[in-house]
């Protein structure tokens, strides 16, 4: 089944002093990581997004629809980036999920609805 | 029901659904309680009149234009018309399914008493002091989650054991923990349920399901040494009697000697552990109907590594208590003395250890004002009766 791994983490400490060195480790830590899904014969995808900054939320209320500046809630956790696994289930997806690097934050793992006859 | 355990447990593993499990369980029971005869062998009779039921209930769904694959997940009717015997074992696998880490700590002990051990959610609600319909909901977002999020049917490998046990254990010391505070049996009474009894069951499957886990021993120890006391726990008006007041005639002596056989096979394995050691002070407490006196130097060597394994300020006082023994009382008060008093405030063990050793050191005055905050705490009627009586001894 197929889970999608949220990897919702705090934006600052690539932004301070040694941020982008630790950015590269952490890079490499997803390159890494990606070439052990594909060992694992793992169907994946993946994408990692710009900043919170850059967000923009479409917000519905009643059919109203407003733009807003920002990202869908302020934490000081964003999404910053998503993997889409198939694996067989819970344990395996939250054991992939553990080996995302994060310096601070979490991953949060949700199964993603299968379409199926009964829509 | 005794089979209940093995035959849910059976079913969910067939089913792969907790909610059609229990369903078809409670189906089953019921047109076996119709029968004009018992069944030879019952939990055979059940799992294959619940797995019809269930059957039945799935086909009618499905022409219903509902659950298209789920009919092939379970085996055709011929498996199902001869008796499988014995049944399938599956209570490990129900039991790590209830107690995923997946699932909030508050609900896993919950969801086991009642999916494993049938116990209704008004019961379960009272031992963990929530509202029936809170408790009702928790465990009905739970049995959800198992559903959706992707949690095995399948039993976990090996190798996550440690971590997966840790988590069936917590939910049973939790169960433990709360049953144990009824001293008075006052919910077991108003319910109509020893939920005493139901936790130490639920205890003792583990500790059979698991024979080489140290620690799974351990707590199934500390249960039954727990349990062993249930006789000795009140005098005739209905007040708490402190453990070394008991008298040990009333003890149960079959529990100890099971909890003993349990404690050797554990140190055997040699892996030691909280639960362990937690027994291990129970025991030593149980000594004083063999020898007479309690040794509190071993009790106190035990807190000690108590301590180490789990700091918490519950152990640090029972710690303090024990050093008291040794060394007086006035050696207690100053282990007192050194944890966070205003962060204990609200608890009622700290104000009962300081009265008892301030009554000890014979500041009278003092330990009735300890007593005094221990009461406006709201105790249980059995732990009221015994603070208010030793009030007024002081």
């Amino acid at each position: 089944m197929q889970f999608m791994l949220m990897i919702n983490e705090d934006e600052s400490p690539y932004a301070g002093e040694g941020g982008a060195a630790l950015m590269e480790q952490v890079l490499a830590g997803h390159m890494k990581l990606a070439e052990d899904l594909v060992a694992a014969g793992i169907p994946f995808s993946g994408e990692r997004l710009k900043p919170a900054s850059t967000a923009t939320t479409v917000r519905s209320d009643n059919g109203v629809v407003t733009l807003h500046d920002g990202p869908f809630a302020e934490t000081h956790e964003e999404l910053g980036g998503f993997y889409i696994i198939d694996v067989p289930g819970l344990d395996e997806a939250l054991e992939w999920a553990k080996r995302i690097p994060v310096p601070k934050g979490g991953i949060e793992v949700r199964p993603v609805w299968q379409m199926g006859p009964e829509g | 029901m005794a089979a209940r355990p093995r035959v849910v447990a059976a079913l969910a593993a067939q089913l792969r659904d907790l909610d059609g499990a229990e369903e078809a369980f409670a189906e089953g029971a019921e047109a076996c309680l119709a029968l004009a005869d018992p069944p030879r062998d019952v939990a055979a009779w059940l799992f294959v009149a619940g797995k019809r039921r269930a059957l039945d209930a799935i086909r009618k769904a499905r022409s219903a234009g509902r659950t298209a694959d789920a009919l092939a997940e379970i085996s055709d009717m011929a498996d199902i018309i001869t008796l499988p015997d014995p049944i399938p074992d599956e209570r490990l696998r129900l039991l790590f399914i209830c107690c995923h880490p997946a699932l909030g700590t508050e609900v896993r002990a919950g969801l086991a008493l009642k999916v494993i051990c049938g116990l209704p959610v008004s019961a379960i609600a009272r031992l963990f002091v929530v509202s029936e319909p809170a408790m009702f909901q928790r465990i009905t977002r739970a049995k959800a989650k198992v559903r959706e999020a992707g949690i095995a049917f399948e039993l976990p490998p090996r190798k996550v054991w440690p971590e997966r046990l840790g988590a069936v254990l917590l939910a049973l010391e939790l169960a433990f923990t709360a049953a144990y505070a009824d001293a008075g049996g006052e919910l077991s009474a108003d319910l109509g349920e020893d939920l005493g009894a139901e936790v130490e069951r639920l205890a003792l499957l583990v500790a059979e399901l698991l024979p080489q886990e140290p620690e799974a021993l351990g707590l199934a120890a500390l249960v039954l040494l727990a349990r062993s006391r249930k006789g000795a726990r009140l005098d005739p008006r209905g007040a708490m009697v402190p453990l070394s007041q008991q008298d040990v005639k009333r003890w149960s002596y079959s529990r100890i000697e099971y909890a003993q056989g349990l404690m050797e096979r554990a140190q055997r394995i040699g892996r030691s552990g909280p639960y362990q050691v937690m027994a291990a002070i129970q025991l030593t407490h149980t000594r004083r109907a063999f020898d007479g006196v309690v040794d509190w130097n071993a009790v106190l060597r035990l807190y000690d590594v108590l301590l180490r394994l789990r700091p918490s300020p519950m152990v640090a006082i029972s710690r303090a208590l024990a050093l008291a023994q040794v060394e007086g009382a006035e050696a207690g008060l100053a282990a007192l003395g050194a944890l966070p008093a205003e962060r204990l405030a609200l608890a009622r063990p700290w104000h009962v250890a300081r009265a008892d050793l301030l009554a000890k050191a014979g500041q009278s005055d003092a330990a009735q004002g300890a007593l005094d905050k221990a009461l406006a705490l709201d105790p249980p009627r059995a732990e009221r009766l015994w603070l208010e009586a030793s009030r007024a001894a002081l």
